[in-house]
């Protein structure tokens, strides 16, 4: 199934449905008419520009500053007294960096709304295929999912992360004496459709704790129960 | 009339061009190659390092092959072949007793270790994939990296060839995930998902023999070392 941001594909075919509405206006009105191909290498070239990044709500963005490729297109149009006839095009390039700018400022929130970041249920819809690896020598040997983890794991409530607690109340011992607080990952399970997450789930010693890396960001989830069972042993 | 024939030519050479550079990089692997041409390849590089004997061709998949040699100073070789550009090509010969081998960048799940020891008894040695524990604080916000550390132990005797655990390619895919998404230069700093394999094992295990190692330069290289793992370093 596609596992894509449903909220960013839909918001970049809207976007280039404007931008196609915006250069098939300007033909209509045009008396002396472009040529087809033409019109197309001033957009693209149009779109070239110098541009700075800023970081918004932990997403970059692209904020263009100035018109590179409509100062080349000037350049060799004005010469060629073509310059009037394709000025729009490029224009319409130029702009349509602003046209994206301005979609994922609104697009960021909508995917937060849509998609809360501190609920659990966000990164783990289904775990009808998912499985539990150890990834520390001192897992012991819960390596199963218990058969109502999801409903355990969807009642988690976000809890404050530790980190320079966590790690040197683990590294201050001789590393043959280190237990690691997360010996387990969960592999496979599915996140809420749309999301567009692939996040990283650990586990906690006590099947009690999950944690949860989703592109720049990490959560703390306490479940009120264990959602680890001992995997059987053959004799 | 001569400006359109001169139009129509070009096109057509590029046509052509096309067409017999995607042939090459489209034609699927033809068989392997035989000693005597697989000795004259490698003997056509270094003097000092030519091919005694040809031990084995492994095949790894239907376009890499590995071939452990005996140089005729006595020496312990490894060499690597792999089909592009519609050529068996030779990637690498070394006195390397020990490398790890991903066939395609991109994806985990083709890692080998490859070795060819100086030595003939059998021996075991373990292979790690470790990722660090380590954290993170920016304002308010933490982050916590469990520390992995996986084990495998390799049966050895004097060449050989095995692949990484399935697991293990999983668990590699899972944690680079959530980094290739955004993809974005502004938080490279986050990266902390660095894994290393590695392996622990004795001298004798692998007798200095001292290293030689030719890279041809015909295709690209994934090769890589297997970073040694001190008793100490591991938990």
């Amino acid at each position: 199934m596609w596992q894509g941001n449903i909220v960013t594909t839909v918001a970049t075919v809207l976007n280039y449905g404007i931008i196609v509405f915006l250069i098939v206006s300007v033909y209509r009105k045009q008396l002396e008419k472009a040529k087809h191909w033409k019109i197309a290498i001033a957009y693209i070239v149009g779109v070239f520009s110098f541009s700075i990044t800023i970081a918004y709500l932990n997403e970059p963005l692209r904020i263009s500053i100035l018109p590179l490729g409509i100062w080349i297109l000037y350049a060799i149009l004005i010469r060629r007294n073509s310059w009037e006839k394709y000025r729009k095009y490029a224009w319409i390039g130029f702009g349509s960096n602003f046209i994206f700018l301005i979609s994922t400022f609104i697009t960021i929130p909508i995917h937060h709304w849509v998609f809360p970041q501190n609920e659990i249920n966000t990164y783990i819809a289904d775990v009808s295929e998912a499985y539990v690896l150890a990834i520390h020598p001192t897992a012991g040997s819960r390596e199963m999912l218990q058969p109502d983890a999801l409903h355990h794991i969807q009642l988690a409530k976000e809890t404050q992360i530790n980190s320079a607690e966590w790690h040197y109340d683990t590294a201050m011992v001789e590393p043959k004496e280190r237990q690691e607080k997360f010996p387990y990952i969960l592999l496979d399970a599915q996140p809420k459709w749309g999301s567009g997450y692939k996040p990283i789930i650990y586990i906690e010693q006590d099947g009690r704790g999950i944690l949860i890396t989703a592109e720049e960001k990490q959560f703390y989830f306490r479940t009120s129960q264990g959602i680890l069972s001992e995997v059987a042993q053959h004799e | 009339m001569n400006k359109k024939r001169i139009l129509l030519f070009t096109i057509m050479i590029i046509a052509c061009l096309v067409g017999y550079i995607s042939y090459i990089y489209i034609k699927p692997p033809t068989a392997f190659l035989v000693e005597d041409e697989l000795k004259a390849e490698i003997n056509r590089y270094d003097n000092s390092l030519q091919v005694e004997k040809i031990l084995e061709q492994i095949e790894l998949n239907e376009r890499h092959y590995y071939v452990p040699i005996q140089f005729t100073d006595g020496r312990s070789g490894m060499s690597f072949w792999k089909w592009e550009k519609g050529k068996w090509q030779l990637i690498q010969f070394t006195t390397e007793q020990v490398l790890r081998w991903q066939l395609d960048s991109g994806d985990a799940a083709t890692n080998y270790i490859v070795w060819h020891r100086q030595a003939t008894q059998e021996d075991e040695m373990s292979i790690y994939l470790v990722r660090d524990r380590g954290f993170f604080i920016s304002n308010d916000e933490h982050r916590y990296h469990p520390r992995i550390q996986l084990e495998h132990n390799i049966h050895m005797e004097s060449y050989g060839v095995e692949p990484l655990p399935k697991e293990w390619a999983n668990i590699i895919t899972n944690i680079e995930q959530p980094y290739q998404q955004s993809g974005f230069s502004l938080f490279e700093t986050y990266s902390t998902e660095q894994y290393v394999i590695g392996a622990h094992y004795d001298e004798s295990m692998f007798p200095e023999n001292s290293n030689s190692s030719y890279w041809t330069g015909n295709a690209e290289s994934t090769l890589e070392y297997l970073l040694y793992m001190d008793e100490n370093q591991l938990e």
